[in-house]
């Protein structure tokens, strides 16, 4: 897995809407036309976090959140200040585990399709190469 | 953090594995700091976590959320707009825990969010 950093910390603000103390990514490692590999270092003062582990809204924001920021690449791309952006459906997703504070979450989203604002996407989510969770998710984009 | 700090419980009505609840939406939260600065939305990740909330009272233990089949996300629930909301919740035992199925609905009735999901015991 490759380690190049395109974006971390305050840099995501380029990129999503969100602020402290709900911003659920912390590294940004690829990004294409079709998806994009994000990441999370978990820190133990998460808003999310609750006897040393992340809890499930702090995985699914995970997730929204990196979605969000493909989304927003195109913006900043054209100079432009990162969308809102809202869930829409949340389908099939699996919580396998609860990661340790301290844990670096790696997250693959994949573009399904994208109609009017819509989009469709599939996310897998893990922890050293163990899978923590996978869904779909359609997200709207305020533009 | 979540049950103190985003929601608090009006009144609960619990019969066997069927629940009613009428919260309130907490304007004061944290989560309104970063989500948006400009405008306070309710993160949805927040209220599918107040849902298993109450679904931990109604059970009476902590629980997992292990599996979302379907979660439909039907308005942006604005702590303004939406001071108060209604939750309907039904749990029926599965092999491994509970299938919880939930409707989330303003004081007019408007369907906010519509979760199909399984716990289990955290």
């Amino acid at each position: 897995m490759t380690d190049t950093v395109l974006f971390e910390g305050t840099q995501l603000y380029q990129l999503i809407p969100q602020r402290e103390p709900i911003v659920m990514v912390s590294h940004v490692y690829q990004i294409t036309d079709t998806d994009i590999k994000s990441g999370l270092l978990v820190k133990e003062d998460n808003i999310f976090c609750a006897n040393g582990k992340l809890t499930e809204p702090g995985l699914i924001e995970h997730i929204a959140q990196s979605a969000a920021a493909f989304a927003g690449y195109p913006f900043f791309v054209a100079g432009k200040q990162a969308p809102l952006g809202y869930i829409g459906e949340i389908k099939k997703l699996r919580i396998h585990q609860l990661p340790a504070a301290g844990s670096m979450l790696r997250t693959h989203i994949q573009l399904v399709s994208e109609v009017m604002g819509i989009s469709l996407i599939t996310a897998e989510t893990t922890v050293n190469d163990t899978p923590v969770v996978s869904c779909q998710m359609k997200i709207f984009i305020n533009e | 953090m979540m049950r103190e700090d985003f929601f608090s419980i009006q009144k609960q009505e619990i019969t066997e594995n069927q629940a009613y609840f009428l919260l309130n939406m907490l304007p004061t939260s944290q989560v309104y700091k970063g989500h948006f600065p400009e405008k306070a939305i309710a993160p949805g990740v927040c209220n599918i976590e107040m849902i298993k909330s109450c679904a931990e009272i109604v059970l009476g233990k902590p629980l997992l959320l292990a599996y979302i089949a379907q979660c439909r996300l039907t308005a942006l629930v604005t702590p303004g707009d939406y001071p108060q909301l209604q939750l309907n919740l039904q749990l029926t035992p599965i092999e491994e825990g509970w299938k919880m199925v939930a409707k989330l609905t303003s004081l007019t009735d408007q369907v906010c969010m519509e979760l199909k999901a399984e716990v289990k015991p955290a």
